[in-house]
């Protein structure tokens, strides 16, 4: 098992992004690490009647669909209700039908599902440190909805997957453990990273058992469906919703 | 991707020299074809009422609001549709097959251990447009791993009913003819998913939706950009001209546009 932490950079002052200078620090400390590609493509949609004015808001139903470049195999499909984010019914579908799926979806079912946003990371970088028992993904999300436009910033997101050990095997299991486990990744981040302006003080993990980072076909892909996975960056990139 | 498709009933008693002529015509054997389809009926969008009260009234707002509001009350009237899980029942090795032949040329299929791949299907309504072939948008995706029942039901879709189709296929250029027939599946027990097929009787005792045992051939072009008229020409042509290679044998005709209407009728709400 690994222990998995994912969290979203805010930008910074200037809508800058911190990604240049996390890029530079691991080519400058880690030269000989590398550099696999990273990208993730998100959409959102809410239900269309949520929609509508005076719709109460805690009834407000989400389709997720996300593609990651570490599950060349699946990708996930989730259905959520907004006060029972927890809840949700997943399915994967294979990656290659994840873009005529969501054409499906915002065509011919547009009276259920109301396209919210798409969030993408189109050139981020994944790398294995400390011996493969770390992989570290990072990259810029872009933000397109259908009143901003295209490309916005939307910030840096930071996955650290953590290989632990027999004891830990199920761990975290309690809100204390997930934050003692989240404390855990953001030390090793700082670690990573020792000697960058930032300090990541406001970094919050969001925090998961994963599947063991799956070395035979690259940077931690894996053939099996890591729903644990999935579920943390949908839970990351949908936000405050 | 858009279906071009033209269809013919044949008789039981026909189906066995069609099957040598489709097999000489495609000069490939017969591909055996057996599948469950599980039928969901999309749910109807509430509150259209209250965009409809809203709209050009007092309390309408904004010019953007009021936009906004338009294009809501248009995506809530889109239509709603049916759509299907279709399994397709995977071919084992002869070890484990246990599909036999039996004396009256029925197949029975051991359920058990049965691996199913399973794909969702959304086909629109045929385009109204006077055409020569029955034209829809299909879009179909495979379902890999997940409770594809729960999931549908968040998503918006409710179970209808199931059945099965057994049948041939053959490919022929570009055209894919299925030869094929839909027997009734049991509704499932109560706490049991539609997708699970554990318990069901052998294939053999499923009563036949038609019971006279006609078949029907399912001549069909699928292309890939439905918008590019050459390719629905070329489509159409290859169509035609298997109509009528197979006239002496079967009448392929465009069936009625409404026949193979895929929308959910609208109801108003009480």
């Amino acid at each position: 098992m690994s222990i998995t932490g994912v969290c979203l950079l805010t930008p910074q002052a200037g809508n800058t992004s911190t990604y240049p200078k996390l890029l530079a620090h691991l080519s400058r400390h880690f030269p000989t690490q590398e550099h696999e590609h990273f990208h993730l493509d998100y959409r959102l949609f809410s239900d269309t009647t949520s929609q509508l004015p005076g719709a109460d808001v805690q009834q407000r139903a989400f389709t997720h669909i996300l593609t990651l470049s570490h599950d060349t195999k699946h990708a996930y499909v989730r259905s959520t209700k907004v006060g029972d984010p927890d809840q949700g019914s997943m399915i994967t579908i294979p990656p290659s039908a994840a873009d005529s799926f969501a054409g499906l979806v915002q065509t011919k079912m547009q009276s259920a599902w109301f396209p919210r946003q798409t969030s993408s990371v189109e050139s981020g970088v994944s790398v294995s440190l400390l011996n493969d028992t770390v992989r570290l993904s990072i990259g810029d999300v872009k933000q397109s909805t259908r009143s901003q436009g295209a490309g916005t910033l939307r910030g840096t997101i930071i996955e650290l997957c953590k290989v632990t050990n027999d004891e830990q095997k199920d761990w975290p299991t309690s809100s204390e453990e997930a934050d003692q486990a989240a404390n855990m990744l953001q030390d090793l981040l700082r670690q990573i990273f020792h000697g960058i302006e930032e300090d990541f003080g406001n970094v919050k993990f969001t925090v998961s058992p994963t599947l063991s980072i799956d070395h035979s076909s690259g940077y931690g892909k894996t053939s099996a469906p890591d729903w644990d996975m999935a579920k943390l960056y949908i839970t990351v990139l949908r936000g405050q919703r | 991707m858009h279906e071009l498709s033209l269809y013919g009933s044949i008789p039981v008693g026909n189906h066995d020299h069609l099957l040598q002529q489709l097999a000489g015509l495609t000069a490939m054997q017969p591909q055996a074809v057996h599948e469950i389809h599980v039928v969901f009926k999309g749910r109807q969008a509430l509150g259209l009422e209250k965009v409809s009260g809203t709209v050009g009234g007092e309390s309408a707002g904004t010019q953007q609001q009021q936009q906004d509001l338009q294009r809501l009350r248009t995506m809530l009237q889109s239509g709603v549709f049916y759509v299907q899980l279709i399994g397709s029942l995977l071919p084992r090795d002869n070890k484990r097959s246990t599909v036999t032949r039996q004396g009256s040329g029925e197949n029975s299929i051991g359920w058990e251990n049965q691996e199913v791949e399973w794909t969702f299907e959304f086909k629109d309504t045929p385009e109204a447009a006077k055409q020569s072939a029955s034209t829809r948008l299909v879009s179909r995706v495979k379902f890999n791993q997940g409770d594809m029942v729960t999931f549908l039901d968040m998503f918006g879709f409710e179970y209808v009913k199931r059945y099965v189709v057994e049948g041939q296929r053959f490919y022929h250029q570009d055209t894919s003819l299925f030869l094929h027939r839909v027997r009734r599946l049991p509704a499932p027990r109560d706490n049991v998913s539609a997708t699970d097929i554990s318990d069901l009787p052998p294939w053999a005792k499923l009563p036949l939706l038609d019971a006279s045992g006609t078949y029907i051939l399912q001549a069909m072009v699928e292309i890939v950009d439905g918008n590019t008229q050459e390719l629905r020409d070329r489509a159409t042509g290859q169509l035609l001209a298997l109509r009528d290679t197979l006239k002496s044998e079967v009448t392929l005709a465009q069936p009625d546009r409404l026949a193979l209407d895929t929308r959910v009728p609208i109801t108003r709400r009480p």
